[in-house]
């Protein structure tokens, strides 16, 4: 295939090899823990980041990654407030993403077709410094999540139980949104800010219509993702389309594929 | 004998309104605690006390004789909740993959391959050996509390809270419920607190009763405990006398 000689879509490929795998990871305990809407929260935010960047003259994709961390900060923070509402504190730091976002990129008209690459992603943006940033953070944030990856597996089961077992659950929920928001606003890179959250999402829920097991079922979300992501790559690259559409777009397909096969079976 | 657990003058409320006051409890090694009372008596509010969840506005909470604001130790300690038998059914994850969770060993990073065994063996010490496959969405109500019980007695817990463990379990299954638990408090030699409503099941096994109602908890060795005990806190006669 000629299409790895491309320099950029080699580097695409590694970008959404690795944002595959730990938005499919992420995305099944987000889904779990009935969160879904975080992703949407985080991404909007961090677009905020980009536009302040592309405004003030810093790198675009540091501003993601630190407003987004910024607003994970705020959810746990609102959240100790809505305790039994998650959605609040997620609705909140969503319009307020949105309307930073908004004021940003109206102040600074130029920049409208640079704001498009990351509202829809890209691949041929991805720049080699884009990618060293994706594979540093992506394996910090991997190896985080095998770190923390059985209590978050009590945790999201049975927070009660976790916390008389003497897990520092309070920790382990704010280290758990710090990650999320880094994987959110490496993602809109290559998915687009619009999209990110469906990649996280949707694989999950293909993981957990099949799975037998919560081993079986976040294999089966990285996998869905992974497919997603090389098919929507390719497809992007033949047909010349934004590849936040065509990656979510495969992801959607494989979805209403397991739901028929489920149906047919039962 | 040994105090586990020691409630000294205990005052808590929610709002401004105590629901418990000057509150003394203990529990010794070795027994098997009833907390009794009507609904919103506080009988769960008094096992979060207990396990320092909820902190009191007066008094002291003291738990293996360390103050329950320093203790650490919580290997020692199995809690189930009130709401454990509502949990997300549709959770995607094996018995097995549950029950591992109750081993702290476990909950490390990595390893731990040689603890499936420890596992199967509590499971089948609850009956539950031959579903460990399945998913926990899958089991009756009465399976997924056994499948509970086997998380807590997994980490070899030396006292277990359990808050009214059989709810939303049929009679047969309750029944069975407690005489599994009869047996493995004297496998794994444990001391039970336990909050139910089933006063005949409680009168047949606890050691102690605690009368939870008006503010206040009572304790009586259960021979001792009449039907007056019983009215005070429930306002009218619980059981037939035979
Ligand atoms: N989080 C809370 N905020 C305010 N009041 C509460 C809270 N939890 C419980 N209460 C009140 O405290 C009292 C004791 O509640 P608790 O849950 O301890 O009762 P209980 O004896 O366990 O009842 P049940 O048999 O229904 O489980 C009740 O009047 C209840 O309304
Ligand atoms: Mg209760």
């Amino acid at each position: 295939m000629d299409i790895l000689s491309y320099a950029f879509m080699q580097r695409a490929f590694a970008a959404g090899i690795m944002i595959a795998i730990i938005c499919s990871i992420i995305g099944t305990f987000i889904v779990l823990r009935r969160m879904s809407m975080i992703g949407d929260a985080l991404s909007h935010v961090s677009l905020s980041g980009v536009a302040a960047g592309m405004l003030l003259g810093f790198y675009p994709f540091l501003g993601a990654l630190v407003m987004s961390a910024l607003a994970a900060l705020f959810i746990e923070f609102l959240r100790n407030y809505f305790k039994k509402y998650a959605e609040i504190s997620l609705a909140v730091v969503m319009s307020g993403g949105i309307g930073l976002a908004t004021i940003l990129i109206s102040l600074g008209r130029a920049f409208n077709v640079d704001i498009f690459s990351y509202l829809f992603g890209s691949i041929v943006a991805v720049t080699p410094a884009d990618l060293w940033l994706i594979l540093a953070v992506g394996i910090f944030i991997l190896l985080s999540m095998i770190y923390i990856y059985r209590r978050l597996f009590y945790m999201t089961f049975d927070e009660d139980a976790a916390k008389f077992s003497g897990v520092n659950t309070g920790a382990i929920n704010i280290f758990f949104t710090i990650l999320t928001a880094l994987t959110v606003a490496l993602s809109i890179r290559v998915v687009g800010t619009l999209l990110v959250s469906s990649l996280m999402v949707i694989p999950a829920a293909v993981g957990i219509q099949i799975g037998k097991s919560f081993k079986a079922t976040m294999a089966i979300s990285i996998i869905v993702a992974l497919v997603s992501v090389i098919v929507g790559l390719i497809a992007s690259f033949i047909w010349n389309l934004a590849p936040g559409g065509t990656i979510v777009i495969t992801s959607v397909l494989i979805l209403v594929v397991v739901l028929l096969w489920k149906r047919g079976r039962e | 004998m040994e105090k586990i657990l020691e409630l000294k003058d205990v005052t808590f409320g929610y709002t401004s309104v105590p629901v418990l006051e000057d509150v003394n409890f203990e529990v010794e090694r070795g027994d098997y605690m009833a907390i009794i009372g009507p609904n919103g008596a506080a009988k769960s509010t008094l096992m979060k006390i207990a396990l320092g969840e909820l902190t009191p506005w007066k008094g002291t909470v003291r738990l293996f004789g360390e103050d329950i604001r320093r203790f650490n130790d919580w290997g020692r300690v199995g809690y189930l909740s009130q709401y454990a038998a509502h949990i997300n059914t549709a959770f995607p994850a094996t018995v097995e993959e549950i029950v591992m969770t109750g081993m702290r060993e476990w909950l490390r990073p990595i390893g731990g391959g040689k603890l499936h065994r420890r596992a199967e063996n509590v499971l089948d010490m609850v009956g539950m050996g031959s579903v460990k496959h399945k998913l926990i969405g899958e089991l009756s109500g009465g399976q997924r509390q056994r499948v509970f019980l086997a998380r807590l007695l997994i980490g070899s817990p030396e006292i277990i809270f359990m808050d009214e463990p059989t709810t939303g379990v049929d009679a047969i299954a309750e029944a069975e419920f407690y005489e599994l638990l009869d047996d493995t408090q004297k496998v794994y030699n444990l001391t039970i607190v336990m909050v139910s409503h089933d006063i005949n099941a409680i009168l047949k096994r606890a050691t102690k009763v605690a009368c939870v109602g008006n503010r206040k908890v009572h304790v009586h060795n259960t021979p001792d405990l009449t039907q007056e005990h019983l009215a005070e806190v429930f306002g009218y006669r619980i059981y037939d006398e035979e």
